[in-house]
């Protein structure tokens, strides 16, 4: 009796499992172009996820149109040594003019006291290879090696920002920080740039100029600036109006009075 | 003890009936499967979703709707926080469109809104799949997977235009969009 | 019972502590995203409440329920005091700390991945631990089944083991191996990067192991409730079992298929491959076997109570079952939601036509109408049974019970309905709001508001419970001995396979490395598929 019942049901679990391998990985390929190419083993490798190549992947691809050579990582985000940030502040006297020394200032130049690190590091880089443009900025960033670039934003990271009103709070806040606009494809501005969340390679805004961060949405919505991979951002400023435009850069302005 | 046998044959008819339920459903996906040659998205194909925009098919340059020499219709889009690019897909009706999508950062997915055509995107893996869009229309295309707090903003679109139309869109090498510009 | 009536009366009340907390998460989730409410002004804190709403009712709830159950099925069913008491009682603390540990950073806002994790997100480790431990505790509580049968066979060497007991170490087997996979997922893949121990994680390889745990779990759910339906619901209504031997089928079919299916979780994913997408296509159909076998035996064992009743006829009968006993009422609302939910479950198995819903809130409303219809309702039927066990309280109020399980099989198809049907038209899952002021989208308004009005139904349901929990513990009153189900034909003899579990739970390991070794190995060796993490938060 024991003996019965544990043959058949290993038996019949063993018979299920070999036809439904036989169906998987044969029958129903055979008849499906993309497993068939290349033959039997070649076909049941590709049924069972062997990552293969399916043909169609860069066929008549036109050459890469660049618009940021950086490849972000999540270590560029990792602090300094002190050693770096001398280094880094030494550099940063060339940048006084426009940023200060503390690294914020009223003129129409982006504030980069406790800027993240790979956020200064990125748009120095696409300065240097022209992936953004400032006449300015291009020819100071020209002369900088890999490791200037990072001792700078090191010594930048670890300023203390200008005192602002957090985002968290949520009265004050216009409604496309916190909800975005979906049907638009607005996402909130909290979802990136913090409050919300903080994405990797994104800057946080508060305090920045206001001419400056309009000017950048406008370039961003007209394409004039791309070194956002992908068009992060500029699939987000293309759909804003003028109207909001200025109301999101007087809002992140207004946080450093 | 007859009364237990006539139990243990009613137990036998029901479990022939379950047999029978559960193998027409089997026979249903074999059917599909080998008539329609109908499978869920089923290439796997690594990439490395940290140097997309710099190389290789999904460049910017690259995305959109392409038409191969042979005629096939290829549409190439990466998922990012929190858009689609493109933002606006074009795409031909009653042709066969091939879609090859993959993320740049976390995981997403979409499902094109009153059709089939639904997949995840995980970064690191190419998801191929191929549909046709009977009708001419637009419809909504959001991301259907939990991406991060801006999830509920990622929304694209896909705009089905009658064949001849979509021809006379473009010619061979463009890539093609209904993103405003 | 002897000594577990505290420790089951503790798993219990934690259990639907959590749940009323879960519940109001839910129905306040509803109403947000609804019409009926302006958007959330910041949808991170609808994301965390959807993370606290699935941690609790997926990992918390149903635990600490098969828990609670399993102690008092061992004594109940054994007739033995308990072995183990200290160690059950910290089965108990660790889940309890596993769950505070947890929902401390989903209250902050420092884990908002939600339940089912999405790496490479990656919160806070004390998440990932916390329910780490709430894991732990639970296998202490397998240890102690196993223990607990072996030292009763000691005793009773050569008999059968209780019907209730079986099923109830097959439910404690199946967890211990269906834990496993999400258990590999957080210790290897997932704690290493939240530790910062790492910055890259293979998001695709945690898919799959996710995917391991994640539809076999559903199956540790469903034990509780079928184990009742067996062996508490034909002695309730006052029948008897049809088949003894066909609740022991079902269990080893269980716990033999619930495993290496999970990949249909994945068939729009591009990590696995398409054959093996057809195998755990197939292999889930099989899993729809022991739940044919059990609508079948159970209607059979409620009509034998319809008969002795004196009821006549091919229908006629339903007619003499008693309507006003709360657990007849349980057991045809599970029905009713358990046939509803399986035909939709079809679709989502089925290789192709899954195709059509994936991700929609089709599948929100399949797993609310499986999970919290036909299986919950059983959660609280198997409560109304035991409390006068557990407390020696009075009867509980009828009529008070009766109006609980209406309003909660109502409720659950007024959120579920529409959310199959919006799925269907292409609504996605997980969305903090909708603008309905969008053409395409304003035809589906209803339907949201439809879900958040069944949710208020739900969340009234759910305080009386635990009203009715209150009330009675705090009258006692002198119950009657607690009997299982007696089987229509008792002595027959079961064969030696179905009263042990060596060859199933072999069965079980061979075909889950079978289903799953080959997916799992190559995503692992695959170098290139480990991509950044995506820490989330503000920094």
């Amino acid at each position: 009796m024991r003996d019965r019942t544990v043959l058949w049901s290993v038996v019949a679990l063993v018979a299920l499992t070999v036809i439904s391998m036989a169906i998987g990985f044969v029958w129903l390929p055979s008849v499906h172009a993309d497993f068939t190419v290349k033959g039997l083993w070649d076909g049941i490798c590709r049924a069972a996820g062997v990552p293969a190549s399916w043909g169609t992947a860069a066929e008549g691809a036109p050459a890469p149109v660049r618009t940021t050579a950086v490849v972000l990582e999540p270590a560029m985000a990792r602090p300094g040594s002190a050693d770096a940030v001398g280094r880094g502040a030494t550099l940063a006297l060339q940048c006084t003019m426009c940023h200060s020394a503390r690294g914020a200032k009223e003129a129409n130049a982006p504030n980069l006291a406790g800027q993240y690190t790979e956020v200064v590091m990125k748009q120095l880089s696409d300065y240097q290879k022209g992936d953004r443009t400032s006449a300015i900025m291009q020819a100071l960033a020209g002369k900088l090696s890999a490791r200037d670039m990072q001792d700078l934003a090191l010594y930048y990271a670890q300023l203390p920002r200008p005192k602002n009103t957090p985002v968290t709070d949520m009265g004050v806040v216009p409604p496309l920080v916190k909800t975005g606009d979906p049907m638009r494809n607005i996402a909130p501005c909290a979802a990136c740039h913090g409050g919300m969340e903080q994405k990797l390679g994104t800057p946080w805004l508060e305090g920045m100029p206001k001419e400056y961060l309009a000017q950048q949405l406008a370039h961003f919505a007209s394409g004039e600036r791309r070194n956002d991979s992908h068009a992060q951002m500029r699939n987000m400023a293309r759909a804003l109006t003028a109207k909001e435009i200025e109301e999101l850069a007087a809002f992140y302005a207004r946080q450093a009075e | 003890m007859s009364s237990e046998s006539v139990a243990v044959a009613a137990e036998r008819r029901w479990a022939i009936v379950v047999g029978l339920i559960i193998s027409s459903i089997i026979l249903v996906m074999v059917f599909t499967g080998l008539h329609w040659a109908a499978m869920p998205p089923s290439r796997v194909e690594t990439v490395d979703p940290r140097t997309l925009h710099v190389s290789g098919e999904f460049v910017e340059n690259n995305l959109g709707t392409s038409v191969a020499a042979d005629g096939k219709v290829v549409v190439r889009l990466v998922a990012q926080q929190y858009s689609f690019h493109p933002q606006c897909l074009l795409v031909p009706a009653g042709i066969p469109v091939t879609f090859r999508a993959t993320s740049t950062d976390v995981i997403h997915g979409f499902n094109v809104a009153g059709t089939n055509a639904n997949t995840m995107l995980i970064p690191g893996f190419v998801a191929t799949f191929t549909t046709t869009f009977r009708n001419p229309g637009e419809h909504l295309m959001p991301c259907h997977e939990y991406c991060g707090t801006g999830h509920e903003a990622m929304w694209a679109r896909v705009r089905v235009l009658p064949a001849d139309e979509f021809r006379a869109k473009g010619g061979r090498g463009e890539r093609l969009s209904c993103v405003p510009r | 019972m002897f000594h577990a009536k505290r420790l089951v009366l503790a798993h219990f009340w934690v259990a639907f502590a959590a749940f009323a907390v879960a519940i109001l998460l839910g129905e306040w989730q509803m109403i947000v995203r609804s019409p009926l409410h302006a958007w959330i002004s910041n949808p991170e804190h609808y994301y965390r409440s959807v993370t606290a709403h699935g941690t609790a009712m997926a990992y918390v709830v149903p635990t600490l329920v098969a828990m609670g159950f399993g102690y008092a099925i061992c004594e109940l069913a054994l007739r033995r005091p308990l072995v183990g008491m200290r160690w059950a009682w910290a089965g108990f603390w660790l889940a309890i700390g596993g769950t505070l540990m947890a929902s401390a950073p989903v209250a902050a806002g420092r884990a908002t991945v939600l339940y089912t994790f999405y790496p490479p997100l990656i919160g806070s480790a004390f998440y990932y631990l916390g329910i780490v431990l709430v894991v732990v505790g639970s296998w202490i509580w397998v240890a102690l089944m196993a223990i607990n049968l072996r030292a009763w066979r000691k005793a009773h060497p050569g008999a059968t083991v209780p019907l209730a007991m079986y099923g109830n170490v097959a439910g404690a087997y199946l967890w211990a191996w269906t834990s496993v996979g999400a258990a590999i997922e957080i210790l290897v893949l997932i704690l290493p990067v939240a530790l910062g121990f790492k910055d890259t994680i293979d998001a695709g390889l945690a898919r799959v192991f996710f995917s391991w745990t994640l539809h076999a779990i559903v199956y540790f759910w469903l034990m509780p409730a079928y184990i009742a339906f067996y062996t508490i619901v034909p002695r309730a209504i006052g029948g008897r079992l049809y088949s003894d031997t066909m609740g022991r089928v079902a269990f080893v079919l269980f716990l033999v298929f619930s495993m290496p299916i999970g990949i249909h979780h994945l068939f729009a994913d591009p990590q696995v491959g398409a054959g093996f997408k057809f195998v755990h296509a197939l292999m889930t159909a099989m899993v729809s076997v022991p739940t044919l076998l059990t609508v079948f035996t159970i209607a059979a064992s409620v009509e034998i109570a319809a008969r002795l009743r004196g009821g006549r006829g091919a229908f006629g009968w339903l007619e003499a079952l008693p309507w006003e006993n709360p657990m007849m009422l349980a057991v045809a609302f599970s029905f009713v939601m358990l046939g509803l939910g399986g035909a939709g479950g079809i679709i989502n198995m089925s290789y192709q036509l899954n195709e059509t819903i994936h991700n929609t809130q089709w599948v929100t409303g399949h797993f609310h109408l499986m999970f919290g219809g036909a299986i919950v309702i059983m959660y609280f039927a198997i409560a109304y049974d035991l409390w006068p066990q557990l407390t020696g309280c009075a009867p509980l109020p009828a009529g008070l019970v009766r109006a609980q399980l209406w309003t909660w099989f109502v409720g659950m198809l007024a959120l579920t309905m529409p959310w199959h049907l919006v799925g269907i038209l292409g609504m996605p899952r997980r969305m903090a709001y909708y603008d309905y002021t969008h053409p395409a989208l304003e035809a589906q308004a209803w339907t949201v508001t439809a879900s958040a009005l069944g949710g208020a139904v739900l969340a009234v349901s759910a305080a009386l419970l635990v009203y009715i929990l209150w009330r009675s513990q705090r009258r006692a009153g002198t119950p009657e001995t607690f009997e299982f189900s007696i089987p229509v034909h008792a002595a027959a003899r079961v064969p030696a396979a179905l009263n042990g579990f060596a060859l199933w739970v072999g069965m079980m390991i061979a075909l889950t490395l079978v289903n799953y070794g080959f997916p799992i190995a190559q995503l692992a060796v695959l170098k290139e598929t480990s991509v950044p993490a995506a820490r989330v938060g503000v920094r």
